[in-house]
């Protein structure tokens, strides 16, 4: 008697919350975290979504996940996984110089130098920052400025930029040159909502090592998987010194960090973060249909992939999954061959901008 | 000058006076009790009441501070205007500033209170020198100055929906989180019912994430004189609170005017009261207007806007939007209004500066209500007049005529339930988007509610507890003021413009195609009402009549708790289930039906609570009609329990069939209007006895011939009164008390 009464109570309430996201999907637009970017989701209809699903499953292989995806158990956690990968000679060994050089040339930097000062200065003569060093009106700054890039203060250096020429300005993209390249670290994740008190379910993350990248993806089989996902995450956060996303500014990072508290363990490193997202509609807004990573990857990069997905299906496909995880595995599957398509479209995209950087700066 | 006690004996000389004055109530003016500036007050307290001039403190005051520097949670349960924010002001100054990382949560029950008490706190910051950065955080915040909030306010003053809506996000709030030394719940009394159940499990939300950063703060609540403060904010707050009520400030000497509109035969008791407001406004008094529902105040504010010539006044409700309400709030305040026509929403200390009258147009619901609206006059000190004008409703005409229940301040109980399973599924959820929870072996009923939500899969079980695993926020999914169920804009046809928005069931009764709707004092025809798109389109129209609803409604009992003999009839209380579809509406002119039509609205359902009582047949021999009798006995016992119980009248329901499914026979349900129940009809049969034989005093004591609605007839009926035997209720209710009855007659 009770028992159905609680049942009946969940089925209520599961309705309740089933109504307001068909709501949200159909006014498709999402509010606070999901941006332009990602929102508008041509082509989403149930119909595909059904046949995808179909794919996915039938797709399956191997009689298990972990089979499937060669994965590995990820020790001491239990239901955590984790697949390797490395794609070799995906990125020139050598991809972007050293952006001091562009710095140091960019009088612009300096508070009260625009355009029209900016002429006047070359005219007479002063060509970087260091031969202004002695100017009588510029001079101070010039040598702070000039300290902040001696030293190697990205943060600073990046805020000030933003400051200046906005987040989107390509000057600060250039910042990631001061980095060694394996330094730096690629964020992608999937997860189950979009407010953050909804499990994550599967984080990418990559390295660039000489012409190759190297990809780690942790995949929580189930949400007990996801406390050791968010630590082996944070890890990695805490151990890189700069982390590349798309659109991880709105995202992925404040995503992870409200996770990471939610288990206790509140975040305390703030890499200094490059956000494609800015850089790119800098760059394309208005000459790509629009500023998706897919789309760029396609329209930029003339990447072909083997499917798009929609990301609205990931978390849907994920509960799928879970209902019945020895028969549908292949939906997990697809969720992470979907995030890898991501993580390396990611980093392709960010080599093209740094050429952006020294074509155009 | 003229003294208010003339300004109300020239109420009789009015052209339109019919004797509705039946008696004036001087209530006696309340010694000041001084206490002195706690010892161990710190220099910062003493400063802010040296520059305010203050050398003592009242005697509540200096309790509430003893105690809650002590360690001690506590309600303050004093009167209004009784400098209940310094109160709590005191002991929040004095821990800010001894340890210069603390903070303070004050939660307010409407968005509405928080500027003026921001602006206090402002001036406290100013005159203490203690760095507070007093913040208001609410909906209206604008997103820019939300982050420096959170980083740098020591104050931060909220209400209880944006908590809920923030909760998730506590990690932006560390610092705020972890240094956290008092939470203040203003008005605590207002979370009562549905509400306050609802805000209780908010409550321990709030506490479990206070405890994460290793926060534990005091609580310090104030409420309006209520039969339970202490247990109440004990509950609400579930730490064990103490009770401050020894009242130590002084207040003039007040008149209560009793006013009975059912005495004149001509003009509705909304005209009296507008004749009243209008009076006292024509004396030069300032006067503030109660009616009890947001219809009423449009009603009233509508006829006192086409006087001629118009009265300089508004009418002021909660839906009101908040650039609306404050420009409203303003101009009574600066004197450019003269009178202002509220629902409750003005009751909770919004400071519109001084009143020298109030009229409460019918009872609003509870005795504590009654006297915290009267006592909004006279903030000074000074002598001030209160207006009791008594409606035509059963509770009215009762009060009118027993006035001691009222003056004798028997307060009612504000309730909180903690088992209301649905709340508690809804807060549970969310509670596990927010912090993994752990429910402790053996603990009911949160064993058995998160098991069914992890059962559905929007729960995962853990090895830290259980965590949300749905895709939505479901913050979203619980509304704070009702149970379940999504909520109808009503929104103008003309501009698109949304005027405002109500709960679904409400939208069926008052919203379909065809009703006429009131909002800011005018009609408006709805023309359509969409509700895959909970949405109704209204034009605004001149119209001469108004619409009712016609309900189709059957009840089935699911499960029954237990059984008592009640004279020859059982009372049983349980589980029901309870269906009801709109079908059909009247279209009313001065009650009299003018026309109607039929309405294919959904069915709805609803599985509640109820007291219901079982008859025979043969217990009818006594009436003309015994559907008709039954009928009448449960519109009056409706009417009269809200009295007993202090709940909304729109809180409880019944229904009567001669055929019952689960036996047959004749039987009548009281039953709780919420989904899952809020724990009113156990108290229904507590108290079944003393309800029953105060109907009988109202249907025996009432003069009418065939019910009006002073007894048995009641507005909200959804069949129009019909069919209706007062007097076959009489000898029922009679039957049932057996001797009580007749003793009470004798």
């Amino acid at each position: 008697m009770s028992r159905d009464r609680h049942d009946e109570i969940a089925v209520l309430l599961r309705q309740r919350l089933e109504a307001l996201r068909k709501r949200d999907a159909e006014v498709a637009i999402r509010p606070r975290t999901e941006n332009r970017a990602k929102a508008p989701e041509p082509g989403w209809d149930p119909g595909a979504a059904l046949q995808l699903r179909g794919r996915w499953i039938a797709d399956q292989v191997g009689g298990s996940l972990e089979t499937m995806l060669k994965a590995r158990a990820v020790a001491p956690y239990s239901d955590l996984l984790e697949v390797t990968t490395t794609r070799t000679g995906v990125l020139e060994d050598r991809p972007w110089e050293r952006p001091r050089a562009a710095l140091e040339a960019s009088l612009w930097l300096l508070p009260g130098i625009r355009d029209a000062t900016m002429k006047l200065l070359n005219r007479d003569g002063f060509r970087d920052l260091s031969g202004l060093t002695d100017h009588p009106r510029f001079g101070p700054s010039a040598r702070k400025v000039l300290r902040l890039i001696q030293r190697g203060k990205p943060e600073r250096l990046m805020d000030h930029i933003g400051f200046r020429g906005g987040r989107g300005h390509l000057l600060s993209l250039a910042l990631a040159g001061l980095y060694d390249p394996d330094q730096l670290l690629f964020l992608d994740i999937e997860t189950m909502g979009l407010f953050g008190g909804s499990p994550v379910i599967q984080v990418g993350l990559a390295w660039i090592e000489g012409p190759d990248l190297r990809i780690r993806q942790l995949v929580a089989r189930t949400p007990e998987g996801e406390d050791g996902l968010v630590r082996e995450t944070v890890e990695a956060l805490e151990a890189s010194p700069a982390l590349v996303t798309f659109n991880g500014r709105a995202f992925d990072f404040p995503y992870i960090c409200q996770r990471a508290a939610f288990y206790g363990r509140p975040v305390t490193c703030d890499p200094v973060h490059f956000d494609l997202l800015p850089y790119s509609r800098r760059v394309w807004k208005g000459r790509t249909s629009n500023c998706r990573l897919g789309t760029l990857a396609r329209e930029v990069l003339g990447l072909k992939r083997h499917e798009d997905v929609s990301g609205a299906l990931v978390p849907r496909f994920y509960q799928d999954y879970l209902e019945d995880p020895g028969e549908r595995y292949g939906l997990l599957a697809g969720i992470v061959n979907h995030n890898l398509d991501d993580m390396v479209e990611m980093v392709l995209l960010f080599e093209r901008l740094m050429k952006e950087c020294q074509g155009g700066l | 000058m003229k003294s208010l006690f003339d300004k109300v004996r020239s109420l009789e000389t009015a052209k339109w006076y019919r004797n509705q004055v039946t008696a004036v109530h001087t209530i006696p003016p309340r010694e000041v009790i001084n206490a002195p500036i706690p010892q161990n007050a710190h220099q910062a307290v003493r400063e802010l009441l040296h520059a305010r001039g203050i050398g003592g403190l009242w005697a509540h005051q200096a309790e509430a501070f003893e105690m809650a520097t002590a360690g001690q949670d506590l309600v303050i349960a004093t009167s209004t205007a009784s400098g209940k924010t310094f109160s709590f002001v005191l002991p929040v100054l004095d821990a800010l500033a001894r340890d210069e990382e603390a903070t303070a949560l004050f939660l307010y029950p409407l968005k509405a209170l928080t500027n003026d008490q921001q602006a206090i706190l402002q001036g406290v910051e100013d005159d203490s020198g203690i760095d507070l950065a007093p913040a208001v955080y609410d909906g209206d915040t604008p997103r820019a100055r939300r982050p420096r909030i959170r980083q740098e306010s020591r104050i931060v003053l909220s209400n209880p929906f944006e908590l809920h809506e923030t909760l998730p996000y506590h990690h932006l709030w560390r610092r705020f989180m972890a240094n956290l030394r008092y939470v203040v719940i203003d008005e605590s009394h207002r979370y009562t019912g549905v509400f306050g159940s609802h805000v209780a499990q908010l409550i321990r939300r709030l506490l479990r994430v206070a405890e994460a950063y290793g926060a534990n703060p005091g609580f310090i609540c104030t409420s309006a004189s209520i039969a339970n403060p202490g247990e109440h904010a004990s509950r609400l707050t579930s730490r064990p609170c103490a009770v401050v009520d020894r009242d130590g400030s002084p207040a003039g000497q007040r008149y209560l005017v009793l006013f009975d509109s059912s005495k004149s035969d001509s003009g509705s008791p909304h005209v009296q009261t507008r004749d009243v407001f209008r009076h006292l406004l024509q004396s030069g008094l300032k006067t503030l207007c109660f009616t009890q529902s947001r219809k009423t105040a449009e009603f009233v504010a509508a006829l006192a806007l086409t006087d001629d010539p118009p009265l300089p006044v508004a009418p002021y409700r909660a839906g009101y939007l908040p650039a609306e309400r404050r420009r409203l709030e303003q101009s009574f305040k600066d004197g450019r209004l003269r009178g202002i026509i509220s629902t409750t929403a003005l009751e909770l200390g919004i400071d519109i500066g001084d009143l020298d009258a109030v009229v409460v147009s019918g009872y609003p619901g509870a005795i504590s209500t009654f006297w915290q609206q009267i006592g909004r006059g006279g903030r000074r000190g000074d002598e001030s007049l209160g207006v009791y004008v008594a409606l035509d409703s059963i509770i009215d005409q009762y009060l009118v005529k027993n006035p001691q229940r009222l003056l004798s301040r028997e307060y009612e109980t504000a309730t909180v339930d903690l088992n209301n399973e649905h709340i508690l599924a809804g807060h549970l959820l969310c509670a596990a988007s927010e912090l993994p929870v752990v429910v402790p072996k053996g603990q009911e009923p949160e064993q058995s509610v998160v098991k069914g939500l992890a059962g559905s899969g929007l729960l995962h079980e853990t090895d830290h507890g259980y965590i949300y695993a749905g895709i939505t926020r479901p913050q979203e999914a619980v509304k704070l003021d009702r149970i379940g169920d999504a909520t109808v804009d009503l929104v103008d046809a003309d501009t698109e413009d949304l005027l405002e928005t109500i709960d679904f069931d409400r939208a069926l009764r008052e919203a379909f195609p065809g009703a006429v709707y009131l909002h800011q004092a005018t009609s408006w025809l709805v023309e359509d009402l969409d509700l895959d798109e909970f949405k109704a389109t209204l034009r605004r129209k001149k119209v001469d009549y108004y619409t009712q609803a016609h309900l189709n409604k059957a009840a089935e009992v699911l499960e029954t708790f237990r059984t008592e003999p009640l004279g020859p009839t059982l009372a049983s209380v349980g589980r029901i289930r309870v269906r009801q579809q709109v079908t059909g509406f009247l279209r009313k002119r001065y009650d009299h039906v003018v026309g109607g039509g039929d309405l294919e609205m959904p069915e709805r359902r609803l599985e509640t609570v109820a007291v219901w009582i079982d008859m025979e047949m043969e217990h009818g021999q006594g009436t003309r009609d015994f559907m008709g009798a039954i009928h009448a006995l449960e519109h009056t016992l409706v009417g009269i329990a809200p009295l007993v119980l202090s709940c909304d009248p729109a809180d409880l329901a019944g229904f009567s069939t001669l055929m019952a499914p689960h036996s047959g026979l004749p039987s009548m349900y009281i039953y709780d209007g919420y989904e899952g129940g809020i724990g009113l009809t156990d108290r229904v049969m507590d108290h079944l006895v003393p309800i029953l034989e105060t109907v009988n005093d109202v249907l025996s004591s009432c003069p009418c011939e065939v019910g009006c609605p002073a007894c048995c007839l009641s507005p909200r009926c959804g069949n129009d009164n019909q069919p209706m035997d007062k007097k076959g209720a009489v000898a029922l209710v009679s039957l049932i008390l057996g001797d009580r009855s007749r003793a009470r007659v004798s």
